[in-house]
């Protein structure tokens, strides 16, 4: 590993500086949004920048500060960049900038846009804290920053009780899952004696170090990192707060709830690969987990009616998609699914935004249809986007779930990949049917007749990112197509060790391709076919009720887990706080009033009568001496 | 045999004890501050004996401070005593009860 000294640190103070300057200047629109913009922007340009300087097997480091110190832990605030973490530095910067910008015009007729843009810029800075962190404390620090800053934007418009319970929903189950992180944190103090993250990487290639842990140290460790991504990254069992937190602007779901910090789980796998890949039995769980988690998702897709809450369970299934690839033992197939999936959600969330701008805040797919003559420029992002996360030939999507899928089918086989494959079929399906829905046949409400087309500024980062969806594929081509694999070079050379590598042949991997391929397609026009006149009359069977009501997951965990903690809540405070502490501090208040009251007795008022006591005290200290 | 020291320390404790009861019993504020001097004035014998008996001049130089603060002790409370009889036309102790508790 040939490390570099460079300085990164500048690449996260510029937007901390946009958000402080947003949060204490009120500025006006278009200002606060043009400044955050411009923020995003010059972050964006210093990536770039650090990112020529990269090559496989270089790492830049910014050595930083001693943040603080105890004991013999040492946690320092430095920076480090690899290959691998520059190519999500780039999405992270490269993607928020065009939402950024998006966002300057979406939010100009907000009541206090400023607010939303120190936010937004806040979250960036989180989130690069939490990928360029070397230290697993850093990385904790821009995990629960990026935690705070979702909170803060789901709750955005916080007049509304829906909204701000939805922030709250997402904040608290994101907590539960940081409680996994702590703890791994905790276990590689106690027993790596570090945090940094290349230390534990050196430490685990040690096998002399390893025989002196206990075995239980390292499957551990793994699951509590697990635990954590499944709150962050929402798969089963945390992912109930993504689909409510789609209560946030519009940009916020594209930045943060499909783009950036739902994939942080994602990263920081990536970044400890070295330490899952030997832990064979979590990285089954991880497997498992993320398959059921693809399909639960991709089911309840396919009957919602709100766009939004369609896209979001289609970022919970594709997450799936990226932690099956992790459990498959291929991390590169999953990070090239990150930043593949970064650029075609943001934009289908992005255009989705622009449509429901377009339609004055109705989100009811139902009461869209025939927007396709209204917002054309729209119309062909969505399409864009839908192409390309279904996986039609030679866009983004096809590429990164053809090797996803391939990975299964290598180290699962059949019966993972077969699920992982209804998974992806059935997301052609859903993406196409809110496709169906909102731009074919015809307006189906008043609203939808009269729909107009976004502004420019909102149309110009649906184009790049609609060109970014179709050609970031290209990264990465299949092996069986051409033999220089450009993506697998560039992320591999962050590590210092081999991949273990054990390719199918050519036929199998033609026959997935196409099967995956065809069947995307299949799917593709039986939802336009069936869903361009309108929406079709449902008849509501349990199957139909169970997707339409997410499978009553929420109403389960509000049943067996909110309710009792709540009961639970109550009974301390009528218990414990009421009787307990309350009426222990009113007890003893009441013995200091009735002593009080017994001792007043002497206070008489009469000089005389004190100096008679301070004489039989003093005869009492004397009386005490002398029997001493 | 009956030394010097004993009998003025033994005259220094009837004046203190002589002051005490003088102080606790009378009712009239003027002669319950004539207790308290004739109290400081047994502590005054005590302390220029004791420094006689150590053969240094900490207890008169002592003594010096202990007749300086009774001297402005008894300007201060002679001085309360004329406004307190001119207000309410009388000095007795125990009527005077505003700091009950």
């Amino acid at each position: 590993m040939n490390i570099v000294e460079a300085s990164l640190v500048w690449i996260i103070l510029i937007p901390l500086f946009g958000s402080i300057v947003n949060g204490l200047f009120r500025l006006k629109s278009p200002f606060n949004g043009l400044i955050a913009t411009a923020a995003c922007f010059a972050s964006f340009v210093l990536s770039l920048l650090a990112f020529l300087k990269l090559s496989p097997g270089t790492l830049l480091v910014d050595p930083g500060y001693l943040w603080f110190q105890a004991g013999h832990v040492q946690v320092n605030m430095s920076f480090e960049l690899s290959s691998f973490m520059g190519t999500m530095l780039l999405v992270i910067t490269g993607v928020g900038t065009l939402i950024h910008l998006y966002a300057t015009s979406y939010m100009s007729h907000d009541k206090s846009p400023w607010r939303f843009f120190s936010y937004l810029n806040l979250f960036v800075t989180a989130m690069l804290v939490l990928a360029l962190s070397r230290d697993l404390v850093g990385v904790f620090l821009g995990w629960e920053g990026v935690g705070v800053c979702s909170y803060l934007l789901i709750g955005y418009w916080f007049e509304e009780d829906a909204n701000t319970k939805a922030g709250m929903k997402a904040f608290i189950t994101n907590r539960i899952g940081d409680l996994g992180f702590l703890f791994a944190l905790f276990l590689a103090l106690a027993f790596f004696g570090t945090s940094q993250v290349s230390e534990i990487l050196t430490w685990i290639a040690d096998p002399s170090k390893l025989a002196e842990i206990p075995t239980w140290v390292m499957p551990a460790f793994a699951l509590g990192i697990f635990w954590a991504a499944t709150g962050k990254s929402a798969q089963l069992p945390l992912y109930v707060w993504l689909p409510d937190a789609m209560a946030g602007p519009t940009p916020v779901s594209a930045l943060i709830h499909a783009a950036t910090m739902v994939t942080s789980g994602i990263l920081v796998f990536v970044r400890l690969w070295p330490l899952f890949s030997t832990q064979a039995q979590v990285l089954d769980l991880v497997f498992w987990v993320a398959i059921a988690t693809a399909l639960l998702a991709a089911l309840i897709a396919i009957t919602q009616r709100d766009l939004k809450k369609v896209l979001a369970y289609s970022t919970v299934s594709q997450l799936g998609f990226m932690f099956a690839a992790l459990g498959a033992g291929a991390p590169v197939a999953a990070f090239f699914h990150v930043v593949t999936h970064a650029c075609f959600k943001a934009l289908l969330f992005l255009t989705a935004g622009s449509v429901i701008h377009g339609m004055h805040d109705h989100k009811d797919i139902f009461e869209m249809g025939g927007l396709r003559k209204k917002m054309p420029w729209s119309h062909i992002a969505y399409l864009v986007g839908c192409v390309a996360i279904a996986g039609f030939p030679f866009t983004a999507g096809f590429f990164s779930k053809d090797i996803i899928l391939a990975k299964v089918f290598e180290s699962k086989g059949l019966l993972g990949y077969s699920m992982l494959l209804i998974a992806a079929l059935l997301t052609s399906f859903y993406m196409f049917r809110s496709y169906a829905l909102t731009f074919l046949g015809n307006p189906r409400t008043e609203h939808a007749e009269h729909a107009h087309e976004s502004a420019p500024m909102i149309l110009v980062p649906l184009m790049v990112l609609s060109a970014l969806s179709l050609l970031v594929g290209f990264l990465e081509v299949p092996h069986i197509w051409w033999h220089v694999q450009n993506f697998s070079t560039w992320v591999e050379g962050s590590w210092s060790f081999e991949l273990v590598e054990g390719h199918l042949s050519v036929a199998t991997e033609w026959m997935l391709m196409s099967i995956a391929t065809v069947g995307s397609l299949a799917a593709a026009f039986f939802a336009i076919k069936k869903y361009s006149a309108g929406p079709v009359a449902t008849n509501e069977n349990t199957a139909w009720k169970l997707s339409f009501n997410k499978f009553y997951v929420d109403e389960v965990y509000s049943r067996f887990i909110v309710q009792p903690f709540r009961r639970l809540g109550v009974a301390l405070s009528t218990c414990v706080d009421e009787k307990g502490i309350n009426g222990g501090l009113h007890g003893s208040f009441g013995l200091y009033r009735i002593s009080g009251q017994l001792l007043s007795v002497f206070q008489t008022g009469s000089v005389q009568s004190y100096a008679l006591f301070m004489v039989f005290g003093l005869l009492l200290i004397w009386g005490l001496l002398q029997l001493c | 045999m009956i030394s010097q020291a004993h009998l003025i320390l033994l005259v220094a404790v009837i004046l203190f004890s002589v002051g005490t009861v003088t102080f606790l019993t009378k009712r009239n504020a003027v002669v319950a501050l004539m207790g308290i001097e004739l109290m400081l004035n047994g502590i005054n014998l005590v302390l220029l004996q004791a420094g006689q008996l150590h053969g240094n001049a900490e207890g008169s130089s002592l003594m010096l401070f202990v007749v300086l603060v009774a001297a402005a002790e008894a300007a201060l409370a002679l001085s309360i005593f004329v406004i307190l009889f001119r207000k309410n036309g009388m000095l007795i102790l125990e009527n005077y009860r505003s700091m009950k508790g």
